[in-house]
This record gives structure tokens, sequence and C-alpha cells, in this order.
């Protein structure tokens, strides 16, 4: 008798409950539950004592709780974006604003001696950069991950 | 109803179904009619049931039939500790001769799955029993030998612990396999890459881009590059034979949207093992905005060094550590090397998370150095002669161009890498102990890598496999294989059963590989030691290179 009276109130709020869900915003948007998960394999366990470990270890240490700090080897442009080398140019590209130099290792950023191409600041003159010349300088990554050179000058003893 | 199949868009064609879809290629009829092998993603121990059967596979929203390991794309990963035996009982359900290679892995000869060379192969409906000792660690991956198995999913991770414990220390550890899906049959890819052998190239150039070359480089200088090109009968454009117009790229059988995802903490160091376990696509690898660290190549450690983005060839296996301390996701993001298309997954703190897609880079060019022939960019012709030798293998219809001033380019990373990123060479590869074997080698052997890409033809020497004979090494003997890359594609070349040291500038230090990349125009060297006697398998891991003549057998006595 009572439900019979409370029907018509039911079924007008009831839609009104449906369109509050449709509209509400979803508060776990980013929990979608149909993405396919890795399976991890699991902790390497204690690492063996290598005097090459050792020096990786202490580069990076073996945490499960507690996060390492001062891991140079990925967190090196953490604070300053900015790294500095030597090296000999190869080529200028005035039209893209790029210079190939083959550069010494950099040890700030973990990069072996290698030749590459890089990116210049547009308020760096390339005029002044000639191939040959063996230069110092300092490069900073970009957002996009990018190195870009910020600053260069003839090293000293050049030509 | 219209038996037609529905339309597919380009977008759903590159990015694929998401995942329910792709995960709904479970085959429970097959489950229910072969009971035994296990259905888990990863297989531990030393006795493993694996059987090989066609399977339903749903990437692009098309209903396909696949081949696949225990009904899964990719296969089980097989998890064996160094040291052990291991025994895998595979049993063929297709309609076909099937195999397994154990890929990287060094086995006794009959153990290494290539057929008609280490066995007869394993026919319709019957077993095989693999049984061998696990000598070494690291990551490594299988796959069939037979036909284009290995095109339509037979492929999987294999990850060997080490006995002694790992050199580098992490708290997660996921394995991703890319590969490339095609709902064509591997078939009809060869036929029309015989027909046209551009026919997936849609980037060639035109007439719009040689008004912007004009433009760019000047009238004469684009003429002459035009007439050099088309002298040479090859399209610079012409990256990989098959591309994104055929394939979608998988991580772990995973189209890009469907978005596979990784978990981790931040701070975590986490282990990323890359295995390209496709048949065509070489990929250019990054997480973006985390640097990673490379710490193993084919399977081999090597020295630490930091890189933001690894190509990683067909067949090779590249390890890394990463470790992202802050709070959010970031994109695991595989371009294709022709920028046709990418594979893409997800590194992040919780499950959904995706963090933007980047725009792919520009495609690689290839250039005169490409072509061998480095220094020849502005047309000028120095008296140069090619040898009697190269004169001959000029003179052969598998042949198109001979590569008259190769280069070794092993500092390079290649072509296709935007100025300023910090990619991975070859010459960062460094092993963390000297090698096994200190002798010199007694002998060179040369090869040049050859094709006729109009008649998509190719070989080593200008012959195709069924025209070769053996390459013999007396046991034990200690020879320098010199490859020259007369093309200008790359080809990643597989050695079976003995190990590849690369000779890339670190005296004994020298990075032990199984498969090397051999760049366009590219002059490279690696030592062997011959120290496993039997019939072995070398080849371009491009499948339908291989399939086409790039094939020979090396034999130790």
């Amino acid at each position: 008798m009572i439900a019979r009276l409370y029907r018509p109130l039911l079924m007008s709020l009831v839609p009104l409950g449906l369109i509050a869900c449709a509209t509400s915003p979803p508060t776990h948007a980013e929990q979608d539950a149909t993405v396919p998960l890795g399976i991890d394999l699991g902790g390497s366990g204690p690492v063996i004592a290598t005097a090459q470990s050792e020096a990786a270890a202490e580069a990076a240490p073996v945490g499960h709780e507690v996060p390492p700090h001062g891991d140079e080897m990925q967190m090196a442009h953490a604070g300053q974006n900015d790294a500095h080398g030597t090296g000999t140019v190869n080529s200028v590209d005035p039209t893209q604003h790029k210079i190939n130099l083959s550069h010494q290792p950099i040890p700030e950023i973990g990069w072996p001696a290698m030749t590459m191409e890089f990116p210049v600041a547009p308020s760096i003159d390339l005029k002044a950069i000639k191939p040959g010349t063996r230069v110092n300088f300092t490069i900073e990554q970009q957002p996009g991950g990018m190195y870009e050179i910020r600053a260069i000058a003839p090293a000293a003893g050049a030509r | 109803m219209n038996p037609s199949l529905p339309p597919l868009t380009r977008r759903r064609f590159i990015e694929g179904a998401a995942a329910l879809g792709v995960l709904s290629f479970v085959p429970l009829p097959l489950r229910a009619a072969f009971a035994a092998p296990e259905r888990a993603p990863v297989l531990s121990g030393t006795e493993f049931q694996l059987e090989i059967g066609p399977v339903p596979m749903n990437v692009t929203g098309r209903p396909m039939t696949a081949t696949a390991i225990n009904g899964q794309i990719p296969a089980p990963t097989l998890r064996w500790r160094e040291g052990d035996t291991v025994t895998l009982a595979v049993t063929n359900r297709l309609s076909e001769p099937s195999s397994i290679h154990w890929h990287g892995v060094r086995t006794p000869a009959p153990m290494d799955g290539v057929p008609g060379l280490s066995f007869r192969g394993i026919p319709p409906g019957e077993t095989f029993v693999y049984r061998f000792p696990v000598r070494q660690n690291g990551t490594y991956w299988y796959h069939s030998h037979s036909g284009f198995q290995e095109q339509t999913g037979v492929y999987g991770p294999i990850v060997i612990e080490p006995n002694g414990g790992y050199a580098q220390g992490f708290d997660r550890d996921y394995v991703l396999m890319l590969s490339d899906w095609t709902d064509e049959s591997p078939e009809t890819v060869v036929s029309n890459l015989k027909f046209q052998s551009d026919y997936y190239n849609y980037g060639q150039r035109t007439l719009g881009t040689f008004i912007d070359d004009a433009q760019r480089k000047g009238l004469a200088e684009t003429v002459a590059d035009r007439l050099e090109w088309g002298k040479m009968r090859m399209s610079p454009t012409d990256i990989l034979d098959v591309s994104g117009a055929a394939y979608t790229y998988l991580i772990n059988g995973q189209p890009p949207a469907a978005n596979w995802t990784a978990l981790f903490r931040p701070g975590e160091r986490v282990r990323l093992r890359f295995i390209n376990g496709s048949s065509m696509s070489i990929f250019d690898v990054r997480l973006e905005g985390l640097p990673m660290t490379v710490i193993q190549a084919d399977g081999n450690d090597v020295m630490p060094v930091t890189a933001d983005q690894f190509r990683i060839g067909v067949a090779e296996t590249y390890d890394v550590i990463v470790q992202p301390t802050a709070d959010r996701a970031y994109t695991i993001f595989a371009q294709a090397e022709d920028r046709t298309g990418y594979a893409r997954g997800t590194l992040a703190p919780r499950a959904g998370m995706a963090a933007a897609i980047p725009p792919m880079d520009p495609r690689p060019m290839r250039t005169m150095t490409d072509m061998g022939m480095g220094g020849m960019e502005h047309g000028e012709m120095p008296g140069m002669e090619l040898s009697p030798e190269d004169k001959k293998l000029q003179g052969s219809v598998g042949v198109d161009n001979v590569a008259m001033m190769p280069t070794e380019r092993l500092n390079l990373a290649g072509e296709g890498f935007p100025a300023g990123r910090r990619v991975l060479t070859y010459a960062d590869l460094r092993a963390t102990r000297p090698g096994t074997d200190p002798r010199p080698p007694s002998r060179e052997i040369t090869l040049h890598l050859t094709g006729n890409m109009e008649r998509f033809l190719w070989g080593f020497d200008g012959k195709k496999f069924s025209e070769a004979e053996p390459i013999v090494l007396q046991r034990g003997e200690r020879v320098r294989f010199v490859l020259i890359n007369d093309t200008m594609m790359e080809h990643p070349i597989h050695l079976h059963g003995l190990w590849s040291e690369l000779e890339n500038g670190h005296g004994e230090y020298r990075p032990y590989k199984h498969t090397i990349n051999v760049k366009p125009g590219e002059r490279l060297s690696y030592l062997v030691t011959a120290d496993e006697p039997g019939r072995w398998a070398y080849h371009c891991h491009l499948l339908y290179h291989m399939e086409t003549g790039m094939f020979r057998e090396v034999r130790v006595l």
C-alpha cells in the first residue's frame, strides 16, 4: 500500500539519478580496468660484488622501500639542466642553426665521447664558429628531452 | 548479411583496437581441446610443454587467424636459470611443419631448431623434445624458423637468471617484446614486394618535394641528386620494406590503443627488457622525458651507458634501467624506423594512466654515405675503380649496387634522429669483462650484403642461399667476419650457435652479440670462435630478406 503510494515518487527519482550518474565528473577517470598490465618478474636480489657493480651501486643504490636520493645517473639534471663539454666542430649548418661536433666524454650526464649534431640557441652567432675549431660548450636539456647548445667558445690553445 | 569486412579507419588501423578486443582472442575451444600446455604468461622451471597452433586474433577490429604458442601472442615468457638443463616438449598443432629456434641461446647444433640444418622440423601432429644445458644468462627470445610463422605470431621472450646474481640492482623487471602484425597474409606481402619493392613506401619523393629541394639546395644539385638516385634505381625514402601501411606495431601483443602498462613506485629502479621480435621492423625506442641506462645488449652485460633513445634491429635485445622519480606516467614510444607507425605503452604509478604520445620524428632519408659513396655528395667522381671482385659482383642479377666507399660508422646511430638527442651507438657498447678468446683471428671472411631491390632478391655476395656453398670453419678456429653492406637497407645479421664479437674499438672488451645490424653502405667486422660443431644458419633477420635469399650455412667441422 505504502509502496504503491511512493511509486510515482520513485519513478520520478530514478531518471534524476541516472542523469546525475551520467553528468557527474568521473572521479577515477584514471582507473581503467581494461589496460593490459605487464607482469613484474621481480627485483634483482643482492647484486654481485664486482668492482664495476660496486661503482654502479654507489651511483644508484638499490632500495626497495626508500627511494634512493641523489642518484646522479638519472637525476643529473634535476636542478641544473646543463652540462659542459669539449669537442671539435665538424660542420656548421646555418640554415637549420645547428652544428655537428665530436665531443669528449661528458661525465656529468654519463655520455661517452661521440659525434653528434646539436641545435644551437638562437642567440648564438654561428658565423663565429668554424669547422675544425676546438670548442668548449654548454648544453642544456630542453623540455622535450633534447640537448641544445647554450654557450660555445673556442677552447684554450685553439687556432 | 553482407559478409564483407567492416571498413577500417586509418586511425583504427595504426592504433589497433582497445585492449578488450585484443584480449578476446583467448581461444577457449582450443584450450578445452588440448588442455595440456599451461596458459600462463610466464613459465618457470626446467620442464616445459609448448604447443604451436592456430588462434583467433583481432588486432585491428578484423577477426584473423594467427599462429601462437600455448594460445598466446607473444608466447609465454620462459624463465630459466643459468646452470640448469631445460627440457622443452614442442607439439605442432598446425597443418604445416613447424619448429622453434632459441635465438641467441648457445645449444648443441641438433637443438637449434632450424629445419634442414639442425633437424628435420616438427611435422603436423608431432612433438619434438628439446633438451640442453643453459650455459649463459640474459634476455633472449624464441621463435619459429619455419615459413612465415614468425610473422603470424610464433615468438616469445626468454629470461635467463644468472646463477651468481645480477651485476645491477633493480626493484622491478619487465619484458617488452616489440613486434609487427599484419592482417595481410605473409605470402601476399612477399608477392606485393616482388611485384613492386616500394609497394609499402608511401613517402616517395614527389614533384612537390622536388620543388622544395630545388629551392633549398638549388636546381642543379637537386637534379643531379635525383639523377644519381634514378641511376641506382632506388629511392632514398625506402627505409623499411614493409611499413605502417600494412603493419600495426605491438608491445607484448598489444597495439598502441590498448596502452600496455608497466607499474612502478616513484624512485624505484625498473629493468625493461626490450626484445625486437618483429619480422621486418626496426624501431627507435625512447621513454619520453626519462633517460635510460643501457646495461645489456643481446643478453650480455655492457658497462652502463645513458641514452635517451636506441635503435633496435630485428632480433636484437637491449636491457635498460630507468628510475622514474615523479608520480606521473611516461610514454614508452617505439617508432618504426620509417616513421609510418609506432608501438606504444606506458610506465605508470597506477593502472589507467597515460602520458601524451609524442609526434613522430622526421622520416630518415638515405644519403650517398648510405649508398657506400661517402664523400661523393656533390657528384664528383674521383678516379675510382672497383676491384675485380666488386666488378664481378656488379655483373650479377642479384646485385644492383656495390658500395664503392663503404664506411665504418659504429659511432653514429644512423639517420632519422633529431639533433641534440642522445642516441645509443654500437661504439657505446663495452663488455663488462674481457672476451674469453684472446687469440687474434687466423683469417678473414669478407661478405657483401647484396640485393636487387626492384626484383626483391637478397643475398650474400650476390648469391641466394640455393646458389651458395656453406662457409666452412674448422673447429676451434678464430675468424674475423667482415661485412660490407652494398644495399641501402639495414640488415640485422644473425649467426646461429656462435657469438659475434663486434670490433667496435673497445679492444678485448668487445660486446658479444648474436645479431648485428649493419647500416647501409657500412663496413664492419666481428670475431667468431668456432667452438660449437655443426651446421648453423647465418642470415639477415628481416624475415622476407631471409626468405628471398639472404641466408647462408656456416658449417663448423
